[in-house]
């Protein structure tokens, strides 16, 4: 009887931490690959960071040139194809956009056929992947 | 008693009403006196159909005068209003290429040989198919003596050719300058 009751007690010792840890975790958003075709790419920082392969990347950078201009922002990234993309853009709010990328963001670019960044996405959220710091 | 204090304080008030008429009428009279000589002075400058000197104003003349005053006021009211204001009042950021500079602005010796020596090294890349690191530190130098306008040009250039799959940007980690 008292074997039964000490196998209760660590069934729901166990039981607890385990729902516990679950409820630690938090929600997980799918991550993807480098996605990229015709004006669209887009992709998790972290997971790409991760990844095995080294094909895909994904990146953002802002320039300043002191002689009279609007800063610029660069993006580029390659999906596991080896496809390449690439766009620019002098707009401040894409420039913003651009300058909140991190190495954890979720980023969603989008380009006209000039190559002009119509539409750069920074998502920052606890969902995506975090790359792991190696 | 009463009737006095009253015929008292209306009295005040009409002679205070008349001063500020005369007062009033006065400062419009020197108004127009200088709208007049400023008027005289564009007609004499300009305007063949000018009054003979001496002449009085026509009240089209005056009203000339009048509305051109109001446009220099206008005018510099507006010289402080950013020029691409939405109808919602919000300043938008000029787009690609509006910093350009003015057709008086001429390159200068040192940005026309930067604008050659980038347009070198994008068509020797082109050529190769490969952007190298040379080539990025090259264009971060040109670009720094480079126009806005000049810069945007040999960037779109490149950026065209990595979306078109012509340009391998391995060597520089996926970037361009």
């Amino acid at each position: 009887m008292i074997k039964n009751k000490k196998f209760a007690v660590l069934g729901l010792i166990l039981a607890s931490s385990v729902v516990t840890g679950l409820a630690h975790a938090g929600a997980k958003w799918i991550s993807e690959e480098v996605y990229v075709s015709g004006s669209i790419a887009r992709g998790a920082m972290g997971y790409v960071r991760n990844t095995a392969n080294n094909v895909e990347y994904m990146q953002c950078s802002v320039m300043g040139y002191s002689n009279g201009s609007t800063p610029y922002a660069y993006c580029s990234a390659r999906n596991a194809a080896g496809t390449t993309y690439s766009c620019i853009s002098t707009n401040t709010s894409v420039i913003t956009s651009a300058a909140a990328v991190s190495s954890d963001s979720y980023v969603t670019l989008y380009k006209d056929a000039n190559g002009n960044c119509t539409y750069v996405q920074t998502e920052n959220g606890s969902g995506h992947q975090v790359k792991n710091h190696n | 008693m009463q009737n006095r204090w009253l015929i008292l304080g209306n009295s005040v008030v009409l002679i205070g009403g008349l001063s500020y008429f005369v007062h009033t009428s006065r400062t419009l009279q020197k108004e127009m006196s200088v709208l007049t000589s400023e008027v005289k002075s564009v007609h004499s400058d300009s305007d063949p159909r000018r009054s003979p000197p001496g002449e009085s104003m026509s009240p089209e003349a005056i009203q000339d005068a009048v509305r051109r005053g109001t446009l220099s006021a206008l005018a510099a009211t507006w010289a402080h209003v950013p020029d691409q204001v939405n109808e919602e009042g919000e300043v938008r950021e000029p787009e690609s290429g509006k910093d350009e500079p003015s057709e008086a602005e001429e390159a200068s010796p040192a940005t026309i040989r930067a604008f050659d020596e980038a347009n070198r090294t994008v068509a020797t890349a082109l050529e190769r198919k490969v952007w190298t690191r040379e080539d990025m530190e090259n264009i971060q130098t040109r670009f720094q003596v480079l126009d806005p306008v000049s810069r945007e040009q040999i960037m779109y250039r490149l950026v065209q050719a990595v979306n078109a799959q012509e340009l391998n940007i391995d060597d520089t980690r996926g970037f361009l300058f």
